[in-house]
């Protein structure tokens, strides 16, 4: 039996125990954000892909249009239909995988740290990590997850506008061949709404990394002082290290 | 001089003296440490006089009165910082 497991009724082997369960849902946090992060700005690199492939494909494989009329024929060229399910791809994947990672992130939150991730508080764990500095490192990881997430909207705002001019652009090349300004209007008119949903989600993913940043901000502070006291009352001196 | 004592691992090795002495080896057991670390933190103890050699011959140590002041002292610290009710004893 381990040294963990003999003392599993005891305060401070309780207080660890709480401690893994929140360093373990940071760390989960961070992946989630970081991955969030990795998609958005993915996804607005396979907006552009996804436009530039159909154009590299309707160069390569054009449809010949060739039409008579009483003054002579003419030739025209476009492109193939299925290069545009193709240019669809790329961002379709990527903004899914982009949506799954912030709703996996929020029912996480919500459902909190599965019992097996508890695995981690065995008698091992103590020879390799500091406790109290674990607490300080989960709030740098914190202020990075922030950042990545605070970042990702502006990838998802370009993304998500130069997604609905490919989907619109290609909608209307396909069954009419008016273009011009409308090009622009229908996209923002498309693409204004569809962020204004993605809004609730990019924001409750910020009050989730609140919610611990100011508990870990909380509790660093309150270890700080316990650790300066404890080493003033029992050691008199400051914190070594 | 060890680089940066660890509240917790101090908080953990004073509980295990809780219920009375113990040998190195079965506090070092208890404590969920390796030998290195658990050496390292012994000294430290034994130098601020939380705990004390009390059988040398039989290699027991045991809380100083010192000692139970400052496990008092985190365990109260902890619960008081992580929102966790006061030490229960198990049954």
């Amino acid at each position: 039996m381990s040294g963990s497991e003999d003392l599993s009724g005891s305060a401070i082997a309780r207080v660890q125990s709480q401690v893994v369960i929140l360093g373990e849902a940071i760390r989960r946090l961070a992946v989630r954000c970081r991955r969030f992060s990795w998609f958005s700005w993915g996804f607005l690199f396979a907006v552009y892909l996804g436009g530039t492939l159909v154009g590299i494909l309707s160069l390569l494989f054009p449809v010949v249009v060739t039409t008579v009329t009483t003054y002579g024929t003419s030739t025209t060229t476009s492109t193939p239909w299925w290069a545009y399910l193709v240019g669809f791809v790329p961002p379709v994947v990527l903004l899914t995988l982009t949506v799954r990672e912030l709703v996996l992130g929020l029912r996480e939150s919500r459902a909190g740290v599965p019992a097996p991730l508890l695995a981690g508080t065995g008698s091992g764990a103590l020879d390799s990590m500091s406790w109290t500095e674990s607490v300080r490192q989960a709030q740098q990881t914190l202020t990075s997850s922030r950042s990545d997430v605070e970042w990702s909207f502006v990838p998802l705002v370009l993304g998500t506008l130069g997604f609905a001019s490919l989907t619109l652009g290609e909608f209307l090349a396909l069954f009419t061949t008016t273009v011009g300004g409308i090009w622009i209007i229908l996209p923002l008119v498309i693409g204004v709404p569809f962020l204004t949903l993605f809004w609730p989600f990019h924001r409750a993913a910020l009050r989730w990394i609140n919610v611990y940043q100011d508990r870990l901000s909380r509790q660093g502070k309150e270890l700080s002082a316990l650790e300066n006291e404890f080493f003033w009352r029992f050691a008199g001196i400051p914190s070594p290290g | 001089m060890m680089e940066r004592p660890d509240l917790f691992v101090i908080g953990r090795l004073l509980e295990a003296l809780t219920d009375g002495p113990l040998r190195r080896t079965p506090w070092q057991q208890r404590a969920g440490l390796n030998y290195t670390v658990f050496q390292r933190y012994l000294d430290f103890l034994l130098r601020l006089g939380l705990v004390v050699d009390s059988d040398p011959e039989a290699g027991r140590i045991e809380l100083t009165a010192k000692g139970v002041e400052a496990h008092r002292f985190l365990s109260e610290g902890f619960s008081r910082i992580f929102g966790l009710p006061e030490h229960t004893p198990s049954t």
